[in-house]
């Protein structure tokens, strides 16, 4: 079995998902390369490469619109891909990620580090690494939430996120889960923790 | 990490304080001391009320959630959604290593620090188990081990109060005190009686738990009484033949009825139940029975004319001339005879219905026949009782009630023959060479307002402070005292009391009443409010287990005076 470390060097490795559009505060925009549309939804956890490791972000909306002008084709998607197959060149799929946390020396932190570069590579994180991402110093350490909410993330969003790593989560302890949770909600200023609380325990079936 | 912090308040009203939403409020009980650090002082409080301030979100919000997930998200939700508080009166603050009674406020957001436990040792002395001895381990957040000391060597110089309901752990706190005043003498004599007096208890001891042993609720034997710990330094009496024949050393206690005056029987008139038109007349029935009859000293013999007192005279000598004596003064026959002579008399001099009066409510004196009562001097002890008290070679007086525990009457004849005979003998003798507390139960049957200014102890409460003589006041009722002897008790501890009327009177002597009103309806069974000049600051303490007095007077030496003052004489 790979250790973190392993895991989470090898993710340069495989093949970028996209690669960073813009920057705005918390905000990291990310381009996603056409083939990988498909695959990013919300609650994706991301990986962008940087001098000192990853920036690591949570995605929070997808946008999807014309480079430049936008005309209509009135013609249905088959005729449409048979016709100008490279149409996405044309096009702008951005996912708005939320910065949470980073890799750096080896570990997990969660807290933003430095900015990533534009064009830097994003990728997407192996399955077998978010479990060191949910305990990065052993413990349940969900804090990253904070950001990810601060930043915008309804109760629903948050809901994506859970049901995204639902096989993996759902291998913690459910009462520590829910514990960290409450105490993590409990510390934002300006929301509502209960609506968080009851969207999640509904969808995890504590209810 | 502080555990709460001051939000408002003031000296008057008491410190309001929030805790933080880490602290647990079934941590914070009511009486408990907390210190509170502010800008340049610290502070010592006692907590007067606690509650919790809460929003009902969570609850509805989270209804249907299953138990174990509710109560992990509650525990961390609790600071967002609610809060502890506590209301704290503000007892004393620190100035320089001293501390002194408030008399200012903590700052906004002043904290309680986490070692409150150790600032606490700022504010009250340790015991020296010379002149400061353990009286109880104070309530505070989480039970810290500390134990709060009473000044013996203050306490035996101003009358005290004990109050509480009954079953609260009065008397087990008076056998405490007790065995605190003989091994503070025993201190005191070691130091050839340099440093104060002798110190001499009389303790009216209702119940026989001085005298005997302390008892639980169903009457079982828990623990010796202070007279059978420290048998040389108490002699105790007890009318009951039962306790002076099964107990060795205890000796026989018979009240000289020659020796009871009129506002005994005064004193006795509610407790026997009579009618206020018969209570209204007693010092005139006397008064008449004296000087008509001419009965003089043998009144009280009218009084209780009866075949039953002439059968129990005609058994002794002496009885037999005090009933000669009575029919030659007053020219009756017998005692039934007289007794009518006497009806006659009141219906001439204060019509029917006096008469009536006389004629139904007499009988309810007739009680004190029953009691084992004496008519010769030599058989009373109480001239040996208070020379015991007065002199530097005495001991300390228990007077254990036995069999005769619920006789209220008897209990206030005895107390009220040996108060007043003590009261004469000091002013015969002057200020005794001892210091003496007399130990009151039932003390509202002496010291009520009815009977203040007539009683023995009214006038020992009075007058007698400077001779050395000091109360200690123990009651149920403190609201039934009179207020002048509430003001005299300088140091209180005050049990569970409920009547708000006896919550008010026990803390009128406290810095804070109002306040100190508040606490103590909620004291747990032994555990009292301790305030004023015995201690330092008022407190609330769990009194220490009786076993550790028990055990200090069970290893304590023995001194012997005469052998102490022949060794300081070598030296």
């Amino acid at each position: 079995m790979a250790s973190s470390i392993d895991i989470w060097s090898n993710i340069k490795n495989t093949e970028p998902i996209g690669e960073v559009f813009s920057i705005d505060s918390d905000y990291v925009d990310i381009f996603i390369y056409p083939e990988f549309l498909q695959w990013i939804r919300v609650g994706e956890i991301l990986a962008v490469e940087t001098d000192w490791g990853y920036a690591l972000c949570i995605a929070l909306s997808t946008s999807y619109r014309a480079q430049r002008s936008f005309r209509a084709l009135k013609l249905d998607m088959e005729v449409i891909r048979k016709n100008i197959p490279d149409i996405y060149k044309f096009h702008v799929l951005l996912t708005r990620a939320v910065y949470t946390s980073r890799f750096e020396n080896g570990s997990i932190i969660h807290m933003k580090g430095g900015t990533p570069l534009l064009h830097a590579l994003a990728f997407k994180i192996p399955d077998d690494a978010i479990e060191n991402f949910l305990k990065p110093k052993g413990k349940l350490d969900l804090s990253f939430i904070r950001s990810y909410i601060k930043a915008g993330a309804t109760p629903e969003d948050l809901k994506y996120f859970i049901n995204r790593y639902y096989e993996i989560i759902s291998k913690v302890d459910s009462v520590d889960f829910v514990r960290e949770l409450a105490r993590i909600l409990s510390s934002i200023e300006n929301i509502d923790p209960l609506r968080y609380i009851k969207v999640v325990s509904e969808f995890m079936g504590w209810i | 990490m502080p555990l709460g912090k001051v939000v408002s308040g003031s000296l008057k009203d008491g410190v309001k304080i929030i805790l933080e939403s880490s602290e647990d409020i079934e941590d914070y009980p009511v009486g408990g001391l907390i210190t509170i650090r502010g800008n340049q002082k610290e502070y010592l409080a006692l907590v007067s009320d606690v509650g919790v301030k809460g929003d009902s979100a969570p609850i509805t919000a989270l209804s249907g959630i299953r138990d174990e997930y509710y109560k992990a998200i509650i525990s961390e939700l609790r600071g967002k959604y609610s809060y502890g508080w506590l209301e704290a009166i503000l007892i004393a603050e620190t100035y320089g290593n001293e501390a002194y009674e408030s008399e200012t406020f903590p700052g906004y957001s002043s904290i309680i620090p986490d070692n409150y436990q150790d600032l606490l040792y700022k504010f009250f002395d340790k015991a020296n188990n010379t002149t400061h001895w353990d009286i109880g381990v104070p309530k505070t957040p989480k039970r810290v081990d500390i134990k709060i000391p009473i000044n013996i060597s203050r306490l035996v110089e101003l009358s005290f109060g004990i109050f509480g309901k009954s079953g609260t752990g009065k008397t087990f706190l008076g056998n405490i005190l007790a065995s605190y005043f003989m091994l503070y003498d025993d201190y005191l004599a070691s130091k050839g009686y340099v440093e104060g007096k002798p110190i001499r208890l009389l303790i009216f001891d209702m119940h026989s738990e001085y005298g005997v042993y302390l008892k639980d609720n169903l009457g079982n034997k828990i623990a010796d009484g202070v007279g059978q710990l420290a048998k040389d330094k108490f002699v105790i009496y007890s009318p009951s033949k039962d306790l002076y024949e099964k107990y060795e050393g205890i000796r026989p206690l018979k009240i000289n009825y020659l020796d009871l005056d009129e506002t005994d029987i005064y004193m006795l008139s509610d407790v026997f139940g009579v009618t206020d038109a018969f209570k209204s007349r007693i010092y005139d029935f006397i008064k008449l029975i004296r000087d008509k009859f001419r009965l003089k000293e043998y009144w009280i013999i009218g009084l209780l004319a009866t075949k039953e007192l002439q059968e129990k005279l005609a058994k002794s000598s002496r009885g037999l001339e005090i009933l000669d004596e009575i029919r030659s003064r007053s020219g009756v026959r017998d005692l039934e005879g007289l007794k009518e002579y006497i009806i006659g008399e009141i219906k001439d001099k204060w019509g029917t219905g006096t008469e009536i009066s006389y004629r139904s409510q007499i009988p309810k004196l007739y009680t004190l026949l029953r009691y084992p009562f004496t008519l010769e001097e030599v058989e009373s002890p109480i001239s040996e009782i208070v020379d015991y008290l007065v002199s530097r070679e005495g001991v300390s007086v228990i007077i254990s009630m036995g069999e005769y525990e619920r006789e209220t009457p008897l209990y206030m004849i005895i107390a009220n023959l040996i108060a007043r005979r003590l009261r004469s003998k000091i002013y015969s003798i002057g200020e005794p060479k001892t210091k003496i507390v007399i130990f009151l139960e039932e003390a509202h049957k002496f010291l009520g307002k009815d009977v203040y200014y007539q009683s023995p102890f009214g006038n020992v409460a009075r007058e007698m402070r400077k001779m050395g003589v000091t109360l200690c006041v123990i009651d149920q009722k403190p609201g039934e005292l009179d207020r002048d002897v509430i003001s005299m008790l300088w140091t209180n501890f005050i049990f569970t009391l409920t009547d708000q009327r006896d919550v008010d009177i026990s803390v009128i002597g406290s810095p804070n009443p109002q306040l100190y009103s508040k606490i103590v309806p909620k004291l747990r069974r032994r555990t009292a409010l301790i305030y004023g000049d015995a201690i330092k600051f008022p407190v609330v303490v769990e009194i220490i287990d009786y076993k550790i007095v028990e055990n200090l007077l069970k290893s304590r030496k023995k001194i012997d005076i005469d052998e102490l003052i022949d060794d300081l004489k070598e030296v």
